[in-house]
């Protein structure tokens, strides 16, 4: 038994997208890029699609023969697998190691474009303004920034292409069911988006693609976006480097607010309910933020009162870490109100730890 | 405030070439054998002086050395964001040094760092068919005389034999130097193997890791942290995360010739000892498989319940999983019992911390450090690690 990947295409859709696709087993892998954007068929991007629905069903993943794969993805592949079986029982799959049979590709011409997600949240703005490398094109991807359906996705992306035309930076916009296809595998996205994020860079045939990290160095948990796995997800014509771990969320924050016009597109809402929502965990967290550091976002809805985020509790270690942060910086910045706030949410995550400690001890498990 | 590092000496005698600078007030050396040569440049002073400067808060001047690797320099805003994120108690520094593209490299092929511990012989026996030499220090985990690093010298050599290897035995006063500098070795191992391994300077240099994907917490050698060490002509690796404990023990046991002179130990450079942490968690991986004999003869008693009493351990309960996965693979399920009872002993204890979180916001944590009961500084000076 294997994962097959077959029947490659390129179709074009009745909106004049190109749409790449194949067969990821019983799945039908799919992303959509803009008409006019070069694209080729290649088994980079639905190698690194599949590897981990491979591992998770722990039977080899086999590329037909009109799907070769880099040379150096094909060893890449070997190493990601060794760091994902191991993180396996940390992010609750039974990751195992698989073989690849793939054809390998000819060696081929590496582009000169250097592409970054942008979403308009902090970790977007902060890469796009502080990467190592001259970012030549924005990518917003429906489908994973804001699901498929939702109806703001267009006002975000206008306000996303309009801040970046100021950079002379276009804004590729990008489609893709990449998350649900992890889902159907068993794979929740805080596992896969990693992978996701580098397959659909190579879908654009990027010289380089850089994703922005979300944590600093002091988080290096295993997630699916991680300065080990990131690089490794690179090919013989497109790297993948990872970016921004050197800062806090909110000294990110303060360091794009200082851009003009940044604050009035940031848009860090996954709740497709609006711009920013001002309810979710999301919204909560950036617009405290904002408060502790005398910014203000008309993109955000007022923060008048700190209620909801003091009733919020953090659905696990890397919310809890963002609110410890705050916590922190409001604390120096004498912010008492908004510290309040913030240790009663931390405490409601404690407390939410402690009773699970208290059950494994009960159950006498090991190693939750 | 500046470190300035100065005073660079290269003095060929006849027992081996003595590589030095004055880094602060304090002079640093380097011995390597006959017939090895050193890199001159600036590249193994620049690893040697940057953590204490961090510590320090001091600017750093090499500019009085040989050319340190562009390639280098380039990479340590990447080293000081790792250690500045790891630890408030680092600072950001300027560097200044005069600078050039890595030239030629002064040895070719691969090497590895061996101390014939488990780590180190994985590593050796999985990249066997890369690596020309291995690489032995004295001043490094522990600062031995003459005759107790000869003995060193010959088990880690018997070792070598039998990888077809040889060995380069290297001396320095690094070890005296961090000390000086209230850096933990925690903290400073991985730069004092950078500077070693920037000294001699081969195509390859391979450090053998003490932890797999599954911990990647803070520490002096890291996947992260290793790589950035190198230069534009030599490349340092960072090998064996991805192999658990008993993993790497099971690819050592089908070469039980290696067994004799496998060795661990915290308090002996010479033999293990059979009494510390790690000689008791190595005794037990081995009893596990039925082999510990080979390597602890004359040794009798429990060692899976000598183990156990040292599981609290800072160092020692993060191998406990592992253990446990060993115990499995050797279907030893009464071991499995004692040690999950073991982890469920260190989870109760645990709960202390927890419940002060959960229960009283921290306050027990923060009135013990305010009483001083938890001091900033580890005994041994900076950790790797450090909460905000």
């Amino acid at each position: 038994m294997t994962l097959r990947i077959s029947g490659a295409r390129i179709d074009h859709t009745a909106t004049g997208e190109q749409e790449l696709s194949a067969s990821v087993g019983d799945q039908r892998l799919w992303f959509r890029v803009p008409g006019a954007w070069p694209t080729r068929l290649s088994g980079d991007p639905f190698a690194i699609a599949a590897l981990l629905p491979a591992m998770r069903l722990g039977i080899p993943l086999q590329l037909d023969d009109e799907l070769p794969v880099s040379p150096a993805l094909l060893d890449n592949l070997e190493r990601i697998q060794a760091v994902f079986r191991l993180w396996g029982p940390a992010l609750r799959q039974p990751f195992r190691i698989v073989p690849v049979h793939a054809v390998s590709a000819a060696p081929g011409p590496r582009a000169s474009s250097v592409v970054s997600f942008f979403s308009g949240g902090i970790d977007g703005f902060y890469t796009m303004l502080h990467a190592r490398q001259r970012i030549s094109h924005g990518v917003f991807s429906r489908g994973i920034d804001m699901q498929l359906a939702n109806p703001v996705w267009d006002e975000a992306y206008t306000r996303n292409a309009a801040w970046l035309a100021d950079r002379e930076v276009p804004l590729v916009p990008i489609a893709t069911n990449a998350r649900f296809v992890g889902h159907a595998f068993g794979i929740p996205w805080g596992t896969y988006f990693g992978a996701g994020l580098a397959a659909m860079g190579h879908v654009l045939g990027a010289g380089t693609v850089v994703v922005a990290a979300g944590h600093t160095w002091r988080e290096l948990w295993a997630d699916g976006s991680h300065p080990l796995t990131d690089p490794l997800w690179s090919s013989d014509t497109t790297a993948v480097v990872h970016h921004g771990r050197e800062a806090k969320r909110w000294q990110k924050l303060a360091a794009i607010a200082a851009v003009p016009g940044v604050l009035d597109v940031l848009r860090v809402c996954w709740q497709d309910r609006g711009y920013n929502c001002g309810e979710c965990e999301k919204c909560l967290r950036t617009m405290v933020l904002l408060r502790i550091l005398g910014l203000e976002s008309r993109a955000f809805p007022p923060l008048t009162s700190l209620r909801p985020l003091a009733h919020l509790r953090p659905l696990d270690r890397s919310e809890a870490c963002f609110v410890e942060e705050a916590l922190a910086l409001a604390l120096e910045r004498g912010d008492t109100g908004a510290a309040k706030a913030l240790r009663a949410s931390l405490q409601r995550w404690q407390r939410h730890r402690f009773a699970g400690e208290i059950k494994r001890s009960l159950l006498g498990a090991f190693g939750s | 405030m500046t470190l300035v590092v100065r005073n660079w000496c290269v003095d060929h005698q006849s027992n081996g070439t003595r590589v030095s600078a004055d880094v602060g007030d304090m002079n640093v050396w380097f011995r390597i054998p006959p017939g090895v040569a050193a890199a001159e440049t600036g590249d193994a002073f620049l690893a040697v002086a940057l953590i204490p400067a961090m510590a320090l808060g001091a600017g750093l001047d090499l500019t009085a050395l040989p050319p340190v690797s562009s390639e280098l320099l380039g990479r340590l805003g990447d080293i000081q964001d790792i250690w500045t994120s790891w630890n408030p108690l680092m600072h950001r520094i300027d560097v200044r040094a005069n600078q050039r593209p890595s030239s030629a490299v002064t040895m070719s092929g691969g090497a590895a760092f061996f101390s014939g511990g488990v780590d180190a012989l994985f590593t050796a026996l999985e990249r066997r068919a890369d690596l020309d030499r291995l690489v032995f220090i004295n001043g490094f985990d522990f600062n031995m005389s003459a005759d107790v690093f000869a003995d060193a010298r010959a088990r880690v050599a018997r070792q070598a034999a039998l990888l077809g290897m040889p060995l380069i035995a290297v001396e320095t006063n690094w070890i005296d130097f961090t000390r000086r500098h209230r850096i933990a070795r925690s903290t400073s191992f991985g730069s004092g193997l950078a500077s070693v391994a920037l000294l001699l300077a081969p195509e390859r240099m391979v450090i053998a890791s003490s932890n797999t994907y599954a911990r990647l917490a803070p520490a002096g050698s890291h996947p992260l942290l290793d790589p950035l060490w190198s230069t534009g002509a030599m490349q340092i690796e960072h090998h064996g995360c991805h192999a658990r404990r008993d993993e790497k023990l099971m690819t050592i046991l089908k070469h039980p010739e290696f067994l004799q002179d496998l060795w661990v130990c915290h308090h002996d450079p010479v033999k293990n000892c059979g009494a510390c942490p790690k000689c008791l968690r190595l005794r037990l991986s081995l009893w596990l498989f039925g082999k510990d004999r080979l390597a602890f003869p004359g040794t009798s008693g429990d060692p899976l319940g000598a183990w156990c009493r040292v599981a609290h351990y800072r160092s020692e309960r993060t191998f406990l999983a592992d253990l446990i996965w060993m115990a499995q693979d050797c279907g030893r399920d009464d071991a499995v019992r004692r040690l999950n009872a073991t982890a469920q002993r260190l989870r109760l204890r645990g709960l202390g911390h927890l419940a002060d979180a959960a229960l009283f916001g921290g306050a027990v944590s923060r009135f013990r450090r305010r009483a001083g009961e938890t001091p900033d500084l580890s005994p041994r000076g900076i950790g790797p690690y450090q909460e905000w």
